[in-house]
């Protein structure tokens, strides 16, 4: 019995091992960086701001869905593809029938607050961090600002009351209700303000920074606000300052805007940035290429025999008839914006093509439809599906020039030099129009025809009804419905009547 | 732990003293093999004593007096002692008794003693199917068992849950080999398989606490036996085909259905002559291996002495895809040894090594999914064009045969799973066991993209090279006492104390380089790239600990009444400080009625068991690691100065106060034999409630969450009934058997953590969601509008549309679908959505039998579900009013007139059509199938002849798989399946192919 006894003394003693080490036994520590020790460095910032640009290249809500509403849902274009049902959403939209379970409302919502919340996120880590040097604080919290700006603005134009999330929220405060339009602005305008001060100039940015939220994007931003809200005093006194002070001039030939080699040029203020890397993921947001090429593509060209074949593109976004319309006779944005049948692009260069567009104008629209060529990539650019290079222009100077012209007929100021000089590279005379206000919103359509502007333009001067009443727009249409599964998960919010 | 010794010493203490000893001899079974644990009495007295490890005893008594035998399962037998003091025995088998030896956590008991809710499978019934794993081989098998294979695809494992859905997250049951915890058994091969068991309710998981929750499948391999060695050669081949296909139209069919669709929306048809085009092209056909073979062999050798125990096999199995470059071959060798050290001492191991290989095909992508795209791709294109390129589709479907001669998807798996371990014996009863494991498992995936062109979008321009690593180690380390005894002949004790010890890790990586020179098959290795700079790299690691610390009392009174106590605690890594440990007790009794006296009379009741039970387990399966904070997640990339930058996001938000997911059971069974055994079988009714759910709880958007935070946040309570029925009998010299086994579920979801409305899941296409999780309801019904019928006139439509302010639509006619106004404002929209069906079945079912007469043999199995409901995602395409894509045979039923039909699956043709693709119940159909699931036709040689030849057994068979299915489903193959929320969607996933093999079974 004593040799058992050892034995089962023997046995008891390991069960006691295992208890008296269990303590530091079930501690794994994640081997992904946590929050709580991540900010450490300007580089850990800079990563975080990296993080907060992201979501702009996501390919719905910043970038198709730009122009979908912008464009298609405006008298400017069809929404093409296949055929009805291709993107059949788009197409609700464009007839003010969207439910709240429109996949373009959800993305839009979903994607800019996701922005929000790492720009939220950056600040709250950073700020008043000593790890972290003051100057690449005050840019970067200077940048998240912007792009905390953007994404409510993003939210703002499409549903109008929204909540304002300036900082990270507890689980308690994730069902915080809408604010006022005013007060969303007013978050706006004091994020661009903040920014503004501490952001370089364009021209002080090194090549590796190009693309990064300047001055200039921040002070545009909010000059924009202001002609959202019909400020037109303080739109003007800013959008002057910026003419005067901060070097932007137009790019010499209106073509070369919308080419690869146009790119962050003189008359950029600020663009979202793509890159086409091949084998870098097929679609959607894993690649840094955007979708917005091939969805407008062609989906025929004309071979060299003179037959219909096959193309690259989806054939989406088709500008009306409506829209060449608008065009003055021997306007150069025309040809620059619009492709007809047998139209050639590229010409003389390997990538010539000769354009089709039976297919488009097989689908059943009333009137003649075109394709654009504001997105349209040479071949010798075109990867996969959703990796196109081009970037998407989010504000030009024109676009400026234009609202200081818009502020200044609205107060009857000089609206034409700002005009003119939009006019002029156009290959334009000055205008005649003795009406400013109606002679800004004829260079607006043309100007930025197919950039996404023109249903907004529409909205906040007050004649969608009259543009877009045959459609189904009335004014209960000017903000969409919430996400339907937002008006679940948050019961203090208030659902859009649309 | 103090309190363990103290135990242990109280149970040496109560140990009877020895008698004087006079008589002697050994106890041997039917097969001349001694018989440990006897029990021997001296009729009459109080002495006892029982058989040692070689079955010896020792006992005093007197020359005249009776000395009785007793063992469980075999006839109790009493000699009347002469003056010879040695006395040999050989016991009977009891026919009648229901015992056979069931394997348990931790340990071994009687089936006749058990209290708890376990099923066991016969391993010849595993190896009866001709199935490339052993848990496809599961399905049917047992009650309360539901095994679905989803994917036909080789080498896929089929999921495997025990009593329902027990969470909204992982519940795949626990799978323990040899007593090593592992996570699939899909490495092993069927015919190393002694025996398998499947834990059922808490009170006989329990005992392995937090991994318990979603059942434990136990399953012991083979062991060489005492005697001449045996060798045994088992090898088949077969043939597989396409069991079912979905029905399409012909070449001329769909262009008559597309020129209908044209003609409707105002647009020319397309075609002038439809019927001049026949069939058309079967791409389904183009991209199917006709006779894909299957084949195993399968080579054992084992026997024994008195020194110790060996099994030695190996195992080659190979199956062809039933579409091309889809296959699976596995290599495997086990050794399984037992070692008698010293009469006090025995240890040994089991190792096995399995290398297996998988080539895939895209599957799980809605678009160009490979059993999708034979289906919607146009059948008036041929396959290739008159210069032999590939084809471009009309309908911008990519070319299937352009895609799988593409295709280049290999996965490689080699596993070394091993386990050594010591028992040593104290004294008679007092056992101590310790098992160390390892696992290594090395994955290895290459896939291979190379340059090919069917038009400008479709096709691959540059060609990429993808490889990925996987590595995962774990070690476990269990040690346990035992301890068994019998007090005054009527109280009967087995009690085990152990502990646990487990740690896994796993690490991934990944990586992808394009631009190779050549696509040539040769020089698929990195290096060959030349832009390595710009490959993609991909990486992660994650490491789990267990600590465990369990015990069980068995306790059985006269062999009548029977108690069992478990008792676990698990400390886990995954949790937070304050949530590491869990307890999971449970509790569980049964009664032998016909072991009582007044049931002596009742002759045709042979025995009768009632069983009751209830316990707590936990489930951490469900959470991934590492939940606890709040974690960077790299690779967020942006363009600055024309370059990727890439910087981190928190997408997700930790939380510390993480703990178990509890799952609470209790179980009524009820276990009987009628009629001397002849029809035997169990009932059990169990209430599974799951509290403290571990879910992803959606949280409102504007908190910019993008991965939802976990959350202990539902509950939800299954509770269901299970038979299992089973007849033997003979005519003359036939033998027969029929059973079956019927499983019924209720699941409802309980709570979703308060304010949490729904769940959504089952995203597809341009639908959303097609399923919705609410309290009140079981999980994941099918959510969309209900699809009441067809507009047979404008009047219908006209009414239909009174309320809506816009008026009709103008795209609406007579023969489009009209949809449940719900709330009856005119309009078709979300508010409309209403639960339109239920994947989870009314009950599943098996018919199992088999007949013998002299050397023939012949079994079947037939499974079935019932009452489950199917959304047929496919059908989007096939009963598509556009006739954008080929159709459904099904379409050719389309609405034509006036009272022509109101199915909604027969609306109208109609190429602008916006109206009848709505996720609706147009797309639900009734998954309720029965399945000809195998039939085996066996002839085995006579003995007569064979021992001539020197050989025990020599058996040829056919045997047929998935022979038939009875469905009204359109559809591949009803078996659809699903994981956590997405179930019942069908995507149109590889189906199971019919199978047919010859086999043949050889022992000497």
């Amino acid at each position: 019995m004593k040799k058992i006894n050892i034995y089962i003394s023997l046995a008891s003693a390991l069960i006691v091992l295992f208890s008296s080490c269990s303590k530091d036994f079930l501690n794994t520590p994640a081997p992904n960086i946590s929050d709580e020790s991540y900010f450490t460095s300007d580089d850990a910032a800079i990563a975080g701001l990296i993080g907060v640009y992201d979501p702009l290249s996501r390919y719905e809500s910043t970038e198709i869905h730009e122009w979908m509403l912008g464009d298609v849902v405006s008298d400017d274009s069809e929404k093409g593809g296949e055929g009805p049902n291709d993107q059949a959403y788009c197409q609700e939209l464009k007839e003010f029938r969207a439910n709240s379970e429109n996949q373009l409302v959800q993305a839009r919502w979903t994607d800019s607050y996701v922005g929000i919340n790492r720009a939220n996120k950056l600040i709250d880590g950073i700020l008043g961090n000593d790890k972290i040097s003051a100057d690449v604080q005050a840019r970067v919290i200077g940048e998240a600002k912007f792009l905390r700006a953007y994404y409510h603005f993003q939210l703002t134009k499409v549903f109008g009351k929204i909540p304002v999330v300036i900082k990270v929220l507890k689980p308690s405060e994730f069902t915080l209700p809408q604010n006022d339009i005013s007060e969303v602005y007013a978050q706006i305008e004091k994020d661009l303000s903040d920014a503004m001060l501490v952001l370089p100039k364009k021209t002080d940015l090194s090549t590796d920074e190009i693309g990064r939220a300047t001055k200039g994007a921040a002070q545009a931003m909010l000059v924009k606000m202001y002609i959202f809200q019909s400020k037109w005093q303080d739109a003007a006194d800013l959008s002057d300052n910026f003419i005067a002070n901060l070097g932007y001039t137009l790019a010499p030939e209106y073509t070369e805007v919308f080419t690869s080699a146009g790119e962050n040029g003189p008359g950029s203020i600020f663009e979202i940035q793509r890159i086409s890397i091949p084998g870098d993921g097929e679609w959607g947001n894993d690649n840094e290429g955007q979708v917005t090429s091939i969805f407008q593509g062609t989906r025929e060209i004309y071979d060299e025999n003179g037959d219909i074949a096959s193309s690259w593109g989806w054939g989406f976004n088709l500008p009306t008839q409506n829209l060449v319309n608008e065009y003055e006779a021997g306007d150069l944005r025309k040809d620059a914006t619009i492709l007809d049948d047998h139209t050639i692009v590229f010409a003389g260069t390997d990538d010539e093509e000769e354009i089709c567009t039976q297919h488009i104008n097989s689908i059943g629209y009333s009137d003649k439809v075109y394709h654009s060529l504001k997105y349209y990539i040479p071949a010798s650019e075109r990867n996969d599906m959703s990796d196109s290079p081009a970037n998407w222009r989010v504000i030009r100077y024109a676009d400026l020039l234009l609202w200081n012209a818009e502020a200044k007929a609205n107060l009857g100021g000089d609206w034409e030099t700002p005009l003119n000089e939009v006019r002029t590279r156009a290959g334009l005379a000055n205008t005649i129009n003795p009406d400013g206000i109606k002679a800004v919103a004829h260079e607006r359509r043309v100007e930025l025809a197919m950039e996404g502007h023109r249903y907004w333009d529409l909205v906040r001067t007050g004649k969608a009804v009259d543009k877009l009443g045959d459609n189904g727009y009335t004014d209960n249409k000017k903000f969409l419905p919430i996400p339907q599964q937002e008006i679940a998960l948050n019961p203090n919010l208030v659902q859009n009547p649309y | 732990m103090k309190h363990i010794n103290t135990t242990l010493f109280l149970l040496l203490f109560s140990l009877s003293i020895f008698a004087q000893s006079q008589y002697s001899g050994q106890v041997l079974d039917e097969n001349n093999l001694p018989l440990p644990g006897v029990s021997i009495i001296v009729v009459g007295t109080q002495n006892g004593t029982s058989t040692d490890f070689d079955g010896n005893y020792l006992i005093e008594a007197n020359e005249g007096e009776q000395l009785q035998f007793s063992f469980m399962g075999y006839l109790t037998q009493t000699q009347t002692l002469s003056k010879q003091t040695t006395l040999n025995v050989s016991l009977e088998p009891d026919a009648k008794a229901l015992d056979e030896i069931v394997v348990v956590g931790y340990g071994v008991q009687k089936k006749s003693d058990l209290t708890g809710a376990i099923s066991t499978v016969k391993p010849e019934d595993l190896q009866n199917r001709d199935v490339a794993t052993v848990d496809q081989a599961l399905q049917g098998q047992m009650a309360g068992v539901t095994v679905t294979q989803a994917s036909g695809t080789p080498g896929e494992a089929p999921s495997v849950s025990v009593r329902g859905i027990g969470t909204l997250n992982n519940a795949d049951p626990l799978y323990v080999v040899d007593g090593m915890m592992v996570d699939d058994i899909s490495y092993l091969n069927a015919r190393d398989i002694e025996s398998l068991q499947v834990l059922k309710d808490a009170s006989s998981s329990a005992i392995y606490g937090s991994r318990g929750a979603n059942g434990v499948i136990i399953v012991t391999t083979k062991k060489g036996k005492k005697g001449e060695g045996k060798v045994n050669f088992n090898a088949y081949y077969g043939f597989q085909n396409f069991a079912h296909t979905p029905e399409l139209t012909t070449a001329s069919e769909w262009a008559m259905l597309n020129n209908e669709a044209r003609l409707a929306a105002g647009q020319t048809p397309n075609y002038n002559d439809p019927s001049s085009y026949g069939e058309g092209t079967d791409w389904l056909g183009a991209i199917t291996t006709e006779n894909a073979p299957i084949q195993n062999y399968d080579l054992s050798f084992s026997g024994g002495g008195e020194s110790g125990t060996y099994f030695i096999s190996g195992a080659y199995m190979k199956q062809d895809g039933i579409i091309q470059k889809s296959n699976f071959d596995r290599i495997s060798l086990r050794v399984n040894s037992d070692y008698n050290v010293k009469p006090w001492l025995k240890i040994g191991e089991n190792i096995t090594i399995t290398n297996s290989n998988q080539g895939t095909i895209l599957e799980e992508d809605d678009w160009n999914n490979l059993l999708v795209t034979p289906l919607t791709n146009s059948p008036l294109q041929p396959v290739y064009n008159a210069d032999g390129s590939y084809s471009v589709s009309e309908n911008q479907v990519n070319n299937p045969v352009a895609r799988i001669d593409n295709t280049i998807n290999n996965n490689n798996t080699l596993k070394l799973i091993g386990n050594v371990y010591g028992e040593i014996e104290f004294m008679k009863g007092l056992t101590f066991r310790s098992n160390v494991g390892i696992q290594y498992g090395m994955g290895q995936e290459d896939n291979y993209s190379p340059v090919y062109y069917v038009s400008p979008t479709e096709g691959n321009a540059i060609n990429s090279l993808f490889k990925g690593h996987s590595k995962d180690f774990s070690t476990e380390w269990t040690n346990m006492i035992n301890y068994n005894t019998t007090i005054d002949e009527k109280h009967s004790i087995a009690a085990t104390l152990g502990t646990s010890v487990f740690m896994q890790k796993y690490e991934w990586d990944g990586l992808t380089v394009t631009n190779l020179p050549t696509d040539d098959e040769d020089n698929r290795v990195i290096d060959n790239s030349p832009n390595l700079d710009k490959g993609n790299v991909y990486g992660s690691f994650v490491e789990n600990k267990q600590l465990s610390y369990f015990g069980r009392v068995n306790y059985a009174f006269d062999n009548k009444y029977l108690l069992t106590a478990n008792l676990r605690a698990d400390g886990s890594s995954k949790f937070g400080d304050a949530h590491k440990w869990g307890y999971f007790p449970s509790f569980s009794a049964g009664w032998k009625i016909t072991e009582e006296q007044f049931m002596n009379n009742i002759d045709f009741l042979s025995s009768l068991k009632v069983r009751a039970g209830w316990g707590q387990i936990g489930n951490q399966g469900s959470i991934p690691s590492y939940t606890q904070t709040t974690l960077a997640t790299g690779s967020k990339r942006y363009v600055w100065g024309n370059q990727i930058v890439s910087g981190v996001a928190f997408e997700s938000v930790g939380n510390s106060e993480m703990k178990w997911e509890t799952t609470s059971t209790t179980n009524l069974g009820v276990d009987f034999g009628l009629l001397k055994g002849k029809l035997s079988g169990s009932v059990e009714y169990y209430i599974k409630n799951t509290t403290d759910m571990i879910l992803q709880v959606p949280v409102a958007g504007q908190s910019g969450i993008e991965s939802f935070p976990w959350q202990n946040a539902g509950e939800m309570k299954n509770s269901g009934v299970e038979l299992s029925l089973n007849w033997n009998d003979n005519i003359g010299d036939i033998e027969y058997s029929i059973g079956g086994n019927f499983t019924s579920i209720n699941n409802e979801v309980i709570s979703l953590g308060g304010h949490n409305e729904f769940i959504d899941g089952a995203e597809y296409r341009n639908w959303g969601y097609i399923t919705r999780t609410v309290v009140g309801r079981p999980i994941a019904n099918f959510y969309g509008l209900e699809a009441e019928g067809l507009f047979q006139n404008q009047a219908e439509i006209d009414t239909y549309y009174a309320n809506n302010p816009d008026g009709v639509p103008s795209d609406i006619k007579p023969g489009d679908v009209r949809y449940k106004d719900i709330n009856g404002d005119g309009k078709v929209g979300e508010d409309d959505y209403d639960f339109i069906g239920n994947p989870l079945p009314d009950f599943t079912y098996a018919i199992t039998g088999s007949l013998a007469y002299k050397g023939f043999d012949f079994n079947f199995m037939l499974n079935g579900v019932y009452g489950n409901e199917i959304y047929n995602g496919t059908n989007d395409y096939l009963l598509n009013s556009t006739a954008y894509w080929n159709l459904s045979k099904e379409s050719l039923n389309r609405w034509t007139g006036d009272g022509s039909t109101n199915d909604p699956k027969h609306a109208r043709m109609n190429s602008k059509d916006t109206n009848n693709s709505k996720k609706s119940s147009r797309y639900i159909e009734d998954g309720s199938y029965l399945r000809i699931q195998n039939v085996q036709l066996g002839y085995s040689l006579p003995e007569s002849l064979l021992t001539k030849m020197k050989i025990e057994r020599l058996r040829v068979y056919v045997s047929g798989q998935n022979l038939y299915t009875f469905t009204k489903y359109m559809g591949y193959d009803p078996e659809v399946g699903g994981y956590g929320l997405d179930r019942g969607l069908d995507r149109a996933t590889y189906p199971i192919p019919r199978t047919v093999t010859l086999g043949i079974n050889l022992g000497f």
